[in-house]
């Protein structure tokens, strides 16, 4: 290596472009995203409440249902966690976090994943009794719950629990921007290692200004605001981001810096997911990911003929025709219980089939280390599904805010709706991209599954290793394959007597 | 004056809601007549249909020379919406409207009469059309 050549070079920052980077980065850059979206929710909201309680014609549920799920899907693959940043529930948040002044701590034995597994688990399955595509009533509720839900948390405790530990929609957010090709970071670690402030995690919104015992010269200025700005909410600390995990995408930690060191980098989509230890080795942040695959299959299967053959089945077997019980059931089953069993099975058969007796591999670190590969063949199920429902429906978003005009008296764009405007492209066209979308996402994920392998395990024994998520993969493919060949048929009865005449 | 200016709002927002109006006024059921939809309890397939609807008056006599215009809204957001339409009617009061189920699932089928007097009547059922 050359002595010019430096030890770190950072990547190229987004934040350094001419215009983007300066609103980015701008006392009130996240504002302006986060002021579109508000008045986007408060019209889901209040067409919820007050429109036509026909799906198809309700800015709630198409807002929600076909365009938030599409756009964030591609916006997570395409940039990063563009959502969070400029999600609007975290606005009366904000307000909350100003009333609340610091309040106490998240509970320990909370401060972890599984709350937000419950909830995406709970989401998901009422998803699917209460038809809540089918309610625009009960869409404008579940905003409004976020709402509520995010307020009310600011309020008692001092992080942001809400978008850290509870929020489904963020740990959605929050697994997939794993995959994404922005990154927080920093232009130069050893400026880290001597900021004695440490803003981007306490924030700068101190009257007094913070005195730095380290000498940053003239350039870059240090300049605190006496309004100050917020630290990272969910408390990480720059420098030592290795992981979208978490990162909402604030960028509170760049306006903070007085050094102007932290940087949003761009970065290649598989770098974090196959780095080592990116990701903490824990059960409950890397079962996210493993079951958000299953949740992919489970929530498509949920819509598509094959689900009333099984429950005809098991309302049989069981002897009730109580739906919400057997969706319970499949929902336990297939996105829980399966991919514990699964990715734990698998962990166990790589273990034992490369493990030495003396001196055998934890259950944990092998489950931990391979469940990053779960990534991109669960984003590609995702898209493969929500962006299905995206093309087909997009322009539909048009006659129905035509409509809702109409309903307020404003003739401006004509007296008569088009309701003919609706697909993007043709739906049996996008099943081409389908195609591509989960045959890409499984040879990504078995790419990382064999990097993993031969980095945990070593050349000699990374075949072995690899062969039980290989097998794995090629099942969620194949029912993945199943799932999106079949006819969709949209359901929205509460009932299942249609199943059985 | 912030606080005057949060209530304006408000009282602007709920205002709001006060003054919506139906862009299609739902009109008022006529006990008179009488609209049904006689090939509703068979088995819907996606595809081409023919749905067949009578309509009588009170005494049940067929009238003749309406209108019937027939709505098909999925449950699922994100669908267009189907329209199909039958004027005239035979002279037992039957009007055929050709509709074409486009995906299979729950559907809302809306249905309305207009007479040649004007008056009109609207019914709404709720079908599950089979995509197999």
């Amino acid at each position: 290596m050359s002595r010019a050549e430096p030890l770190y070079r950072p990547p190229p920052d987004v934040l350094r472009l001419p215009l983007l980077g300066r609103l980015l980065k701008h006392r009130r850059g996240r504002l302006l995203f986060q002021i579109p979206l508000l008045i986007v929710a408060a019209l889901l909201i209040y067409d919820g409440f007050t429109g036509e309680q026909i799906a198809s014609r309700n800015l709630a549920t198409v807002g929600a249902w076909v365009h938030y799920r599409g756009v964030v899907i591609l916006a997570l693959l395409l940039a990063g966690n563009l959502f969070c940043m400029s999600c609007p529930f975290t606005l009366p948040r904000t307000l909350a976090k100003r009333w609340a002044g610091r309040g106490g701590r998240f509970p320990r034995l909370l401060r972890n994943k599984w709350l937000a597994i419950g909830g995406l688990f709970l989401i998901f399955w009422l998803y699917e009794v209460t038809d809540m595509w089918a309610s625009p009533l009960l869409t404008a509720w579940v905003i409004v719950a976020y709402f509520i839900a995010a307020f009310a948390l600011e309020l008692l405790f001092s992080e942001s629990p809400f978008c850290k530990y509870i929020c489904p929609l963020g740990a959605f957010n929050f697994a997939y921007s794993t995959l994404s090709p922005l990154q927080i970071g920093v232009r130069d670690p050893k400026t880290c290692q001597r900021c004695v402030g440490k803003e981007c995690l306490n924030g700068s919104y101190s009257p007094q200004p913070v005195i730095l015992v380290d000498q940053i010269g003239e350039a870059p200025p240090i300049q605190h605001d006496s309004r100050g700005v917020l630290g990272c909410g969910t408390l990480l600390y720059a420098p030592q981001i290795k992981s979208n995990m978490d990162c909402t995408l604030c960028l509170d930690c760049a306006r903070a810096c007085p050094h102007d060191n932290v940087i949003l980098g761009v970065r290649s989509p598989l770098r974090e997911l196959g780095a080592p230890r990116s990701l903490p080795r824990r059960w409950d942040v890397n079962f996210l990911l493993v079951a958000l695959a299953f949740m992919g299959i489970v929530n498509a299967f949920g819509m598509v003929p094959p689900v009333y053959a099984l429950l005809r089945e098991m309302a049989s077997a069981l002897g009730t025709n109580a739906e919400w019980l057997l969706l319970l059931i499949i929902f336990l089953i297939g996105s829980l219980a399966l991919p514990a069993l699964l990715s734990i099975g698998a962990a166990w058969l790589a273990n034992a089939l490369t493990g030495k007796k003396q001196h055998p591999r934890s259950l944990r670190d092998t489950f931990a280390a391979f469940a990053p590969a779960f990534v991109p063949i669960g984003a590609g199920i995702w898209a493969a599904h929500y962006g299905f429902h995206f093309v087909i429906g997009a322009l539909v978003i048009v006659p129905v805010f035509h409509n809702f005009l109409l309903d307020h008296g404003v003739t401006l764009f004509g007296t008569q709706v088009n309701w003919k405007l609706g697909a993007v492209i043709d739906a049996e066209q996008f099943a081409v991209v389908q195609v591509i979308l989960l045959i890409g996402g499984y040879l990504l994920s078995l790419i990382l599954a064999r990097r993993i392998a031969a980095r945990e395990f070593g050349a000699a024994r990374a075949q072995l290793a690899f062969l039980p998520y290989a097998l794995l993969f090629l099942a969620l493919l194949l029912a993945a394959f199943f799932i999106f060949s079949q006819p969709m048929e949209m359901r929205g009865t509460p009932e299942l007597d249609g199943l059985f005449h | 004056m912030k606080h005057f200016l949060r209530v304006v709002m408000l009282v602007c927002a709920l205002s709001l809601s006060a003054c919506r109006q139906s862009a299609q006024p739902t009109p008022t059921p006529d006990p008179d007549i009488q609209l049904e939809w006689l090939n509703a309890d068979r088995p819907l397939r996606v595809g081409a249909d023919a749905l067949v609807f009578t309509l009588r008056n009170a005494r049940a006599e067929p009238i003749q020379g309406a209108v019937i215009e027939v709505r098909g809204d999925m449950t699922h957001a994100g669908m267009i919406p189907v329209d199909g339409k039958a004027e005239g009617g035979t002279e037992d009061g039957r009007y055929v409207v050709p509709f074409e189920w486009t995906m299979g699932g729950d559907w809302i089928v809306t249905v309305r009469a207009t007479l040649p007097d004007g008056r009109a009547t609207l019914r709404r059922y709720d079908v599950q059309v089979r995509s197999q």
